[in-house]
């Protein structure tokens, strides 16, 4: 009886949330935000989801629409590929909008990212299954699909910001903008230090053969 | 002692026959990979000076006319004429007849017959004549004509520029084309008589997006000051029994994919390129400056073709032929620069002799004769039957190839159509996967779609109408029920 509880409040958090927020954008929100609907544990199942995606794109997709030589699958890169990016938005989205008045907490504005992928990841799972079935001509409906999901995904995210951080529509545009320069400082920083720390190790390394050497 | 005389001459025969075997080819996958192939065509002979009977400057033309091979020598000045068994049999100029068409560095030269008006056939030998400006059209017997520099603008005038033909081509009508040093107009074409009729098959300028955005600072002096940007010129062509003009020409915009060009007769290129890669020469190469590996796209000197639509590019930077077929499609690879036998120093010209390949070297002055493997000959064959229509015997011929060569992708598309055809498309689809022939995979798919839906319709035309009235009676049943609970009765 417990196990049939914890099964139905799974589905209730893990599909039946995320579509009603898709209907209902703001409500959802409000509710993902202070009714504690958003879970961080589905936001890591979706996030998971996308990466499996990513890879089953390599080896189950149709024949005739699979663009990828399956000796360059690399299941690492593809999930880095993946989480990525979204760490990175969620942190400079942060150190943007904390600057900006945003009333969006770290976890919140993650969570959010995570949710929006939502969208994208029932759309995939389609394209996985019809491309199977369809021949070239008719690949041109998974094509809009395809697109519709990425929609998703843009829509879930601006109405995201715009209910988190409790901005205008134009102020989200604008602090987009900035992330995206942000997430270019941010890597930029990365760079340089992981240069450095290669420097100094070296530097540590050529002193310690000299020791050795000498002693 | 017995012992070991036996192991010296085993190791005698090892060393030997190791030393025989050349190495092997290669060739693109789909995916522009390079993957591992059998030698379609083997080195059977080389010609090098000392079995010609005569000294030799520097070859840079070779034409093949009715089994002779004529050698044009561009620093003595000199045609050679070989006979079918390499022999020499004539030179020009060899007495007072030829004395007064002496050439001055001849770059280009072509062979061709014509029936005369009393109905003989005479053969004549077209040169380049590239020093004295003038192209040359020779008898036998020493008689000749020449053609100076055409009636056109660009040769007249105060920026004249100086007629130097490089290469020439004669079709069945004696139209002469002519390929030209500065000239960036195209290809000349020549009526019979040596007066100019237009320009043919211009390369395209291209001039890349960053160029173009640094000119729109520039003022108008800056900009007269920089190289003119120029469209590529042609290196080399080869006119089919059709009339239609093979050319290869450099890279104009660093893809290559208009290198190799062929030009119908209103000047229009008609090139097929249905094939996985577009016929550029090498497909995947780096751009990464070393000193032991060429950079860059191949630099295509020469083409030849044969009377099936098959047609060959010499690349001289890695001293690479390359082989297609009437629709683009690669078929083999082979040859390489070295010091081996059978390898190149600086190929410059190939001639098809039968299904045999004649090719020049130009700082060896050698003439390499392939001739094609088994695997060549199978794949040549069927491309043939598959240009002259018989699609049955060509696909047993590329099934003949998987025999030698079995992940030949081509082999694979070949049957995969003909199994199409036959209506057996569960097979086709597996041929088709097999040679990453997706358009008609896509075909064969919606065959064998359609033959198991037909199969499968009554199931599912039962299972949607049986779920249908299930579930219309759940509802009425459930209406039922309610009407009942709440007392009311509609």
């Amino acid at each position: 009886m417990k196990k049939i509880k914890l099964l139905k409040l799974f589905y209730e958090d893990v599909i039946k949330f995320p579509v009603y927020m898709i209907s209902h954008p703001f409500k959802g929100y409000e509710d993902f935000k202070f009714g504690n609907k958003g879970k961080t544990y589905v936001a890591l199942i979706f996030l998971a989801l996308m990466s499996i995606i990513q890879i089953l794109k390599f080896t189950s997709l149709g024949f005739i629409m699979n663009p990828y030589n399956p000796k360059d699958l690399n299941s690492i890169k593809l999930t880095s590929f993946v989480v990525f990016p979204v760490i990175l938005f969620s942190i400079a989205n942060w150190n943007v909008t904390t600057l900006f008045d945003g009333k969006g907490k770290i976890k919140d504005i993650f969570k959010m990212v995570c949710y929006s992928l939502f969208p994208y990841i029932i759309v995939s799972i389609i394209v996985l299954i019809g491309s199977n079935y369809l021949t070239i001509d008719e690949m041109v409906l998974l094509n809009l699909f395809n697109y519709l999901g990425i929609l998703g995904i843009v829509y879930l995210m601006f109405l995201g910001m715009i209910s988190i951080h409790e901005y205008s529509p134009f102020k989200v545009i604008v602090t987009t903008i900035m992330t995206v320069v942000a997430i270019g400082i941010i890597l930029f920083i990365m760079l340089l230090v992981f240069t450095l720390v290669r420097q100094f190790y070296t530097f540590i390394y050529a002193i310690l053969k000299e020791l050795v050497k000498r002693y | 002692m017995k012992k070991s005389i036996i192991f010296i001459i085993l190791f005698i025969v090892v060393l030997f026959s190791s030393l025989t075997v050349t190495k092997a080819g290669y060739y693109y996958s789909y995916w522009g990979t390079i993957i591992d192939s059998i030698d379609p065509y083997q080195h059977v002979k080389t010609i090098t000076p000392p079995e010609i009977d005569a000294k030799i400057g520097e070859l840079t033309d070779m034409y093949v006319h009715n089994e002779k091979i004529y050698l044009l020598d561009g620093k003595l000045n000199k045609i050679l004429v070989l006979d079918k068994d390499y022999q020499l049999i004539k030179q020009y100029p060899q007495d007072v007849n030829f004395d007064h068409i002496k050439m001055v560095g001849p770059k280009g030269i072509y062979v061709t017959d014509e029936i005369d008006d009393s109905g003989n056939v005479i053969t004549y030998i077209y040169v380049a004549d590239t020093g004295n400006s003038r192209i040359l059209k020779i008898r036998e017997n020493g008689l000749y004509k020449e053609f100076k520099t055409p009636d056109e603008l660009i040769f007249q005038g105060e920026n004249a520029v100086v007629y130097k033909p490089e290469k020439i081509v004669v079709d069945d009508s004696g139209k002469m084309y002519v390929i030209a040093t500065g000239v960036y107009e195209g290809i000349l074409e020549l009526d019979p008589d040596g007066t100019f009729s237009r320009f043919v098959g211009t390369n395209k300028v291209a001039i890349s997006l960053i160029d173009r955005f640094w000119m729109m600072f520039m003022s108008k002096e800056q900009r007269n000051k920089i190289n003119l940007y120029l469209p590529t010129s042609f290196m080399n062509f080869h006119v089919d029994s059709d009339g239609f003009l093979y050319t290869v020409s450099q890279s104009s915009d660093g893809t290559g994919d208009d290198m190799i060009k062929r030009i119908n007769t209103k000047g229009i290129d008609v090139l097929s390129r249905t094939g996985y890669f577009v016929p550029k020469g090498e497909v995947s190469y780096t751009w990464w400056e070393s000193s032991d590996v060429p950079t860059g796209p191949s630099l295509l000197v020469d083409i030849a073709a044969n009377d099936y639509g098959i047609y060959s590019v010499i690349d001289a930077k890695r001293g690479r032929i390359f082989t297609y077929d009437f629709d683009g499609n690669l078929l083999y690879i082979f040859g390489g620069n070295g010091k081996q036998v059978g390898t190149f120093n600086n190929a410059t010209s190939m001639q098809y002799v039968g299904d045999n390949l004649l090719v020049m070297d130009s700082i060896n002055n050698t003439i390499s004769i392939f001739e094609p493997t088994k695997f060549g000959k199978l794949v040549n064959e069927a491309t043939r039957l598959y240009f002259e229509g018989d699609y049955e015997t060509s696909t047993e011929t590329w099934e003949e190839t998987l025999k030698y060569y079995s992940s030949y992708y081509l082999a694979y598309r070949a049957i995969g159509r003909t199994q199409y055809i036959n209506g057996e498309y569960e097979k086709a689809m597996e041929n088709f996967k097999l040679a990453y022939d997706k358009s008609n995979y896509s075909l064969a798919y919606k065959e064998y779609r359609n033959v198991e839906l037909k199969k499968y319709f009554p199931i599912i035309v039962l299972l949607f109408f049986s779920s249908v009235g299930l579930l219309l009676y759940s509802s009425i049943k459930e209406n039922i029920i309610q009407a009942k609970e709440t007392g009311r009765n509609e």
